[in-house]
């Protein structure tokens, strides 16, 4: 059984798009990356998943269960931090907590104080005094205390140093070796990369990709620069490249294609410098977000 | 059970306030009443050479304003303006908590209904209303009871401040209802001066036209105290129109607040 389905969800916010048709099958123990840029529709989809907004057609189950009927049950054993998060007037961190620990028949202290030493956050202090990195801090507690068999993190990192974010990263894969299922949103791809095990990338509300982040980084691209002093001729540039760019006497792209054929054409070419490497995610994705 | 007490600790100290208010408002106003009743002669004079209808908008009735409850019900004038406010804050406050202060995500994730936690808030919102008139009921009856110069008719009494509960209580889910429908709500207390202010204004509209109808749109004149003291009784239509509004208004508010989209902050 999926942890996560969706079939052919699709929301609309009056007459302006939110998702189209989203298909998402997520199995038990992934860490499962959701990425796209701004707008693209992650948020909306979890918030569908998180029956905060109700869906225009199509469905989504949790755990086998109907997302819009069965919220209750399924909530149970979500976790879920959101990419801002807000809080109650006046209170301290260790009440805030209690009180979220209360919604569940769990007995969630001796992980709140775990959670809070990994974290380094005092939980006497009062929410309203803390910075921005410290609040994301009680959210991930939060999220994580009742030790949730499906954690729901929308554009998590914000507002934590790299040290920080390395230790939330360490605990997300504790947390996933313990079973717990992650999906992990993000516009940022190199958070995805160190930490997920299968990516859908959204695009203007539609998914356009699913895969494995290895069939992703497969070897077949391959970063190219070269500097010439003459311009490369048309007959150069196939199929195979992708984000061709010229800039100065700097020719750069993103090959996929066969690299003795690549070798071939560019032993024709009267070269100043070159540099093949191995490109990271981000670059990959380029040409998803780029708008048609 | 924790949404319900979280609401009730949120609420308490502010409440506090509003009850110390509304009881000494009450208790003071009282203390006045034996210098009035010392001074009717004069004071009977004096209104006599006001407009009828100013003295009704200010709720004066010369008939009933020398008796001691009669004086009460003249009080009741302000203490159900304060206490209009006090259960419009509550309501507004409590149902638009989670939008106000964008925590909406935070308890709507937890394995909880979200009718449940209209129901919570409702019911704590309904605690703290009734301990406050309980509250003001008995400061009013100790007032009473030492400046009265006649014995009063206790049921009367009574009924006067159940009037004031339920008056409170239209206010309150008036509250309920526009906390869930409002799409953004930054502060409670303006907006709920703006609106107790506003039915105030009905209110005295109603005094000086004096048409029947502004009256179904006029709580403060839902449960007319004078006639209470009259007749010893509620006058029924209206009790029903009350009661029907408070149920229907938050009823409208638990289905809107089971079926609306949470927004993204």
């Amino acid at each position: 059984m999926s942890i996560i389905e969706t079939k052919k969800l699709t929301k609309y916010y009056g007459k302006s798009r939110g998702i189209i048709d989203v298909d998402l099958k997520i199995e038990e123990g992934e860490i499962f990356g959701f990425i796209g840029p701004n707008g693209a529709g992650k948020s909306t989809t979890i918030r569908l998943l998180l029956s905060l907004i109700k869906p225009s057609s199509g469905n989504a189950t949790i755990f086998g269960l109907d997302c819009q009927r069965d919220y209750k049950e399924i909530h149970k054993e979500i976790g879920y931090l959101p990419s801002e998060v807000f809080y109650y007037d006046n209170m301290k961190v260790k009440d805030l907590l209690a009180y979220s620990a209360s919604f569940y028949q769990k007995d969630c202290k001796a992980k709140i104080i775990e959670l809070a030493k990994r974290l380094d956050l005092d939980l006497n202090k009062k929410i309203d005094n803390l910075s921005y990195g410290n609040k994301k801090k009680v959210g991930i507690i939060q999220g994580l205390l009742h030790s949730p068999k499906l954690i729901i993190l929308d554009e998590p990192t914000g507002g934590l140093d790299p040290l920080m974010q390395q230790t939330f990263f360490d605990i997300l894969k504790e947390e996933n070796e313990r079973g717990a299922t992650v999906l992990f949103s993000s516009h940022i791809l190199s958070e995805v990369q160190k930490l997920c095990h299968r990516v859908a990338i959204i695009k203007e509300g539609r998914i356009v990709r699913i895969d494995t982040m290895a069939s992703l980084k497969e070897n077949t691209y391959l970063k190219v620069s070269l500097e010439t002093d003459n311009p490369l001729p048309s007959e150069f540039i196939n199929e195979h490249m992708l984000n061709y760019a010229v800039i100065d006497g700097h020719t750069s792209f993103l090959y996929n294609g066969n690299v003795n054929e690549l070798l071939g054409k560019l032993s024709q070419i009267k070269l100043n410098r070159i540099n093949l490497i191995e490109p990271d995610l981000e670059e990959i994705f380029m040409h998803y977000y780029v708008k048609e | 059970m924790n949404i319900f007490l979280f609401e009730l600790k949120s609420n308490v100290k502010s409440n506090l306030v509003w009850i110390i208010v509304l009881c000494s408002v009450a208790y003071g106003f009282m203390m006045i009443y034996p210098a009035f009743y010392a001074n009717s002669q004069d004071l009977i004079e004096v209104f006599n050479r006001y407009p009828k209808e100013i003295l009704v908008a200010f709720g004066f009735d010369i008939d009933q304003f020398f008796s001691a409850i009669g004086f009460y019900c003249f009080v009741l004038i302000y203490i159900e303006l304060i206490g209009s406010m006090q259960a419009l804050v509550l309501g507004l406050g409590t149902s638009g908590r989670e939008l106000r202060l964008r925590t909406s995500e935070f308890i709507m994730t937890k394995p909880v209904k979200r009718l449940q936690i209209m129901f919570a808030k409702t019911a704590s919102i309904f605690v703290i209303l009734l301990v406050t008139n309980i509250l003001l009921t008995i400061t009013s009856y100790i007032a009473i009871s030492q400046v009265t110069f006649e014995p009063f008719a206790t049921q009367a009494f009574l009924l006067v401040c159940l009037s004031t509960f339920l008056l409170q209580c239209v206010f309150a889910s008036m509250g309920i209802l526009l906390g869930v429908t409002f799409r953004k709500l930054r502060s409670v207390a303006p907006v709920s001066l703006g609106i107790v202010f506003g039915f105030f204004v009905v209110n005295m509209l109603k005094a000086i036209f004096d048409d029947a109808w502004i009256r179904y749109f006029s709580p403060f004149q839902f449960f007319d105290k004078y006639s209470i003291v009259l007749k010893g009784s509620l006058e029924i239509e209206f009790l029903v129109w009350g009661i029907g509004l408070i149920i229907g208004m938050i009823l409208v508010g638990f289905v809107y607040f089971n079926k609306k989209d949470i927004h993204a902050v």
